[in-house]
């Protein structure tokens, strides 16, 4: 059955059960995955799936059910789960869809540039693998050599009235590979997404992986102790992916985070501001709504090291007593979800941060930060790899490393912030900053 | 779930640009959460998720597609659009889709449906209870719930057709303590192929109360010192080291690509002549466990190291071609969005000899990490890392201080000859595993064992 087609009776269905609130999510999504090994395209992926969220409010509660098989047999089964998990739940606080008129933001995505649909990419790949094997002998594996593109569009319609769409297509290409000296293996990785010229030649990406795994090589050991530390803009970036949940309502409510009796306090060292950007031109996370259909605003979180808000969804905010900031996540989920989440840039260069900082630690990749990190505590301890930075200037690569702390104190003791912000693909952002020291341990 | 004469005519088409091997795996998944908190329900989710992946061989190379549309003309797109990606001379393929007879182990004996979601958030709400009764520091005690019945069929070009229903449960009990601004967690769960027996024969009140003391105990522990020392690793989820240091550098997809530390070392020493471990599959009830892989390959016990010599690896059929092994039932994925690959199923160090009482006592300095957070490990260097949830100091071979933010980094291979001790006390402990197949259940385990001089991170 075609999904509009279904959406309709699913939602006359809802209607003649006489549910009063209710709200359907649902999104499309083709990708096609290419993986290159020796020479050979290995891999080749297709994907066209969909994916329906049904949420029913029954009191104060929204139950849903999730459901990809949109056969109209499974109609009755949806609507029984749904309102049966809603009717299940006896939170104290009221949930809501989402139903005024609003104007919504217009905004513009990450979206590969002109020129990539002409691109011969099963050819890209093969060269890139090539380029890379050319440039060193040292060059041990190219272990991955990928390109990924996608679809998607994703619709909210709900029985208040709301009827919102959302599309938009991406591409991103990444070689991952290893490099061998004296027994000594490093790896490194890098990536494009097609945004600009550059990243249409492999013959610049492959030479920038090696560069950066070769640097790794003849590690050094340091003594255990504390270091002052600089963290590399994109490592800083996916350490912000790993905690940025501390800025959540949900987060506060489930004491998971420390920053509920915060707001209008100093939380972080006096450069610090720190944005939620769901507007922001060419974003990975650029949207023109949330997950609840809420229109995007732009949130700055910490201005100064000042905490302004935190964020919430419809929920949370009513509960709280503030607007909503427009970053709730529909379905079944109903959390908090964040958009292009950075740290905004300084006004030192990169080079400038390591010569202030004289001598420390330059950490650039962070390993295990999906269990290192108590989120009640706030304490951390992370697999590391990095070098050693002397007389202001990075010095040779270390063995691996344990980096240690707290991340409450460490947002006091960001002491230097660059001006050279870079993105990861989950949508956080950060420039290289450099932090008081922390405890460092080295194999 | 679909009909032997569709499949077989998906197949056909899937084979009709010259594939080699093809095979189509149709997953249906039910999922049912639950997360009490605060003494309410604070949700109830439920999901059914349906779809089928069409797979293509090309000697070692291979297409894959998937979709969860899944009436039989956009089936058969779909394996159009998978054969437009193999360029080869049409093979003469002719095969009959046969039942692969499986002895259907873990059946579970109280069905999901035999009590009212009520109900079991409701013994959820009691068990938590019991935590927050425990201690007057303990300000939080969340639950989670979940079922899942993942039926499967995977029928390929040699003939298989493999049905199977598998069905599972997981609890999990968190602690939170507060004293002043100090706040603490400690987590514990069980899991398995059951039913609603899950919670059966069990003491939930001893349960609760642990996970309550342990949250209290950790307010008071001290920061971890840093550097190298022996570390004390505690039975049951502290296999975790095991799984990360070496496990997944025996499965055959870093292997066959010499991405792992492991690869071309069969029958050589890679650990200490104490170290004998599995990989097994059948283990009544074990939450790891299947009883036909995602390729249509019964499951085995497969003997991984004997007294540290390199046994064998975990091998899918696509891998398995790349070094010239068979597979050997190993091949899992998440559900149909994944190409299945070679993956742990429940993964332990045997038995050795030592009581954990004289692995303690024979520590002069070091720590005893009780229980192990989770960790990761990257295969071509074989660099692991974890974390601790639950450690103590020990000095002069007695256990003292309680410390908190350990993480234990190093070699898979360097810990693997470094073992120096192993306890009696082997068990199992829950995981979910992930990798670039998705994420599946997965059983860690071991005795008590003592690694020489691993470095150790920490605060202090």
């Amino acid at each position: 059955m075609q999904a509009q087609e279904f959406i309709e009776k699913l939602y006359q269905a809802s209607q003649a059960q006489g549910i009063n609130q209710f709200q359907i999510d649902y999104s499309q999504s083709e990708n096609l995955s290419l993986k290159v090994m020796d020479g050979k395209i290995e891999k080749r992926s297709f994907k066209n799936t969909q994916h329906l969220s049904f949420s029913v409010k029954e009191g104060q509660n929204i139950g849903s059910f999730d459901c990809g098989e949109l056969e109209e047999k499974n109609i009755p089964l949806i609507i029984k789960e749904a309102k049966e998990n809603a009717l299940l739940m006896n939170n104290e606080e009221e949930n809501f869809f989402f139903g005024e008129k609003r104007e919504y933001p217009v905004v513009k995505r990450n979206t590969p540039i002109k020129g990539y649909e002409t691109l011969d990419k099963e050819q890209f790949l093969l060269n890139l693998e090539k380029e890379a094997y050319a440039q060193d002998k040292r060059v041990k594996k190219v272990i991955s050599c990928y390109l990924n593109e996608g679809t998607y569009q994703n619709t909210i319609r709900n029985s208040l009235g709301l009827n919102v769409s959302e599309g938009g297509n991406w591409a991103f290409a990444g070689i991952y590979l290893s490099v061998e000296e004296n027994g000594i293996i490093k790896t490194a990785s890098e990536y494009v997404k097609f945004d600009k010229k550059e990243d249409f030649k492999p013959e610049l990406m492959a030479p920038k992986a090696v560069e950066k795994a070769l640097k790794k090589l003849n590690p050094i050991s340091i003594p255990s102790g504390k270091y002052k530390i600089v963290f590399e803009n994109e490592c800083f970036a996916e350490f912000l992916n790993v905690m940025k949940n501390l800025f959540s309502a949900t987060a506060v409510e489930e004491k998971h985070s420390k920053l509920g009796d915060k707001l209008k306090q100093k939380v972080a060292a006096d450069s610090v501001t720190l944005v939620d950007n769901p507007l922001l031109e060419n974003g990975y996370d650029t949207r023109a709504f949330d997950g609840e259909g809420y229109p995007s605003q732009i949130n700055v979180i910490i201005q100064n090291g000042m905490l302004q808000t935190l964020l919430h969804n419809l929920r949370t905010a009513h509960k709280f007593g503030v607007t909503p900031t427009g970053n709730g996540v529909g379905g079944g989920s109903r959390g908090v979800s964040y958009s292009n989440f950075y740290l905004e840039n300084g006004n030192l260069s990169k080079d400038e941060v390591l010569q202030q900082t004289k001598d420390g630690v330059y950490i650039t990749d962070l390993t295990g930060t999906h269990a290192g990190y108590s989120t009640v505590s706030g304490d951390f301890s992370f697999g590391a790899e990095g070098f050693l930075v002397k007389n202001g200037k990075i010095d040779k690569s270390l063995n691996q490393l344990t980096v240690s702390g707290n991340v409450y104190q460490l947002w006091q003791d960001i002491e230097l912030i660059g001006d050279d912000i870079k993105f990861t693909p989950d949508g956080c952002g950060s420039p290289t900053i450099a932090v008081k020291p922390m405890q460092i341990s080295c194999n | 779930m679909l009909d032997k004469n569709l499949v077989a005519e998906i197949l056909n088409e899937a084979l009709s640009s010259g594939g080699d091997y093809a095979e189509i795996f149709v997953g249906n998944t039910l999922v049912n959460g639950l997360y009490t908190s605060e003494r309410k329900i604070k949700s109830s989710n439920s999901s059914l998720s349906y779809g089928a992946g069409i797979r293509i061989f090309d000697g070692v190379n291979f297409v894959y597609a998937y979709t969860n549309l899944m009436d039989r003309e956009n089936l058969l797109k779909t394996a159009q659009i998978a054969a437009k990606g193999i360029k080869s001379n049409k093979k003469d393929i002719s095969f009959d889709l046969r039942d692969l007879e499986l002895e259907r182990k873990h059946q579970i004996q109280k069905p999901f449906k035999s009590k009212s979601k009520k109900d079991k958030a409701d013994l959820m709400l009691k068990i938590s209870e019991y935590a927050l009764n425990a201690s007057p520091l303990v300000c939080k005690a969340d639950a989670n719930y979940s079922e899942i019945t993942r039926q499967t069929l995977l029928a390929n070009s040699l003939g298989v057709w493999a049905e199977d229903t598998i069905s599972r449960s997981r609890f999990f009990l968190t602690a939170i303590a507060q004293k002043d601004n100090v706040i603490e967690k400690a987590i514990d769960n069980f899991g398995g192929l059951y039913g609603l027996e899950l919670f059966d024969n069990r003491n939930l009140q001893e349960f609760a109360e642990n996970v309550s003391a342990d949250s209290v105990s950790q307010l008071s522990a001290e920061l971890c010192p840093s550097g190298k020392m022996d570390v004390v690793i505690g039975n049951g989820f502290g296999g975790v080291i095991f799984h990360e240091a070496c496990g997944h550098g025996l499965e055959a997809e870093g292997v066959a690509k010499d991405a792992s530390v492991f690869a071309g070392k069969l029958g050589q020493q890679v650990a200490s002549p104490l170290v004998t471990a599995y990989d097994d599959a059948t283990i009544d009830h074990a939450w790891g466990s299947i009883n036909v892989d995602d390729e249509g390959i019964k499951t085995q016990r497969k003997l991984l190291i004997e007294n540290g010599i390199l046994k064998n690896y975990m091998v899918d059929r696509l891998n398995g071609r790349r070094m010239g092994m068979e597979p050997n039932g190993c091949s899992r994925r998440q559900n149909y969005t994944f190409a299945p690959t070679s993956r742990m199923s429940n993964t332990f160090i045997a038995n050795g000899k030592s009581t954990p009482d004289e692995i303690i006592a024979n520590t002069e300095n070091g720590i005893y990490a009780v229980k192990m957070g989770g960790g990761s490990v990257k295969m071509s260097t074989g660099e692991f890392n974890f974390s601790v949830d639950r450690a103590y100091l020990i000095e002069n071979g007695k256990i003292t201080k309680q410390i908190k933010g350990a993480k234990l980094i190093g070699s898979g291979a360097e810990v693997l000859q470094n073992i120096d001790m192993v306890g009696n006390n082997m068990s199992l402990g829950c995981g979910m595993c992930g990798s670039i197949s998705g994420k599946i259940p997965t059983t860690v385990g071991q005795p008590t064992i003592r690694v020489k001089n691993i470095t150790v991170g920490g605060q202090k």
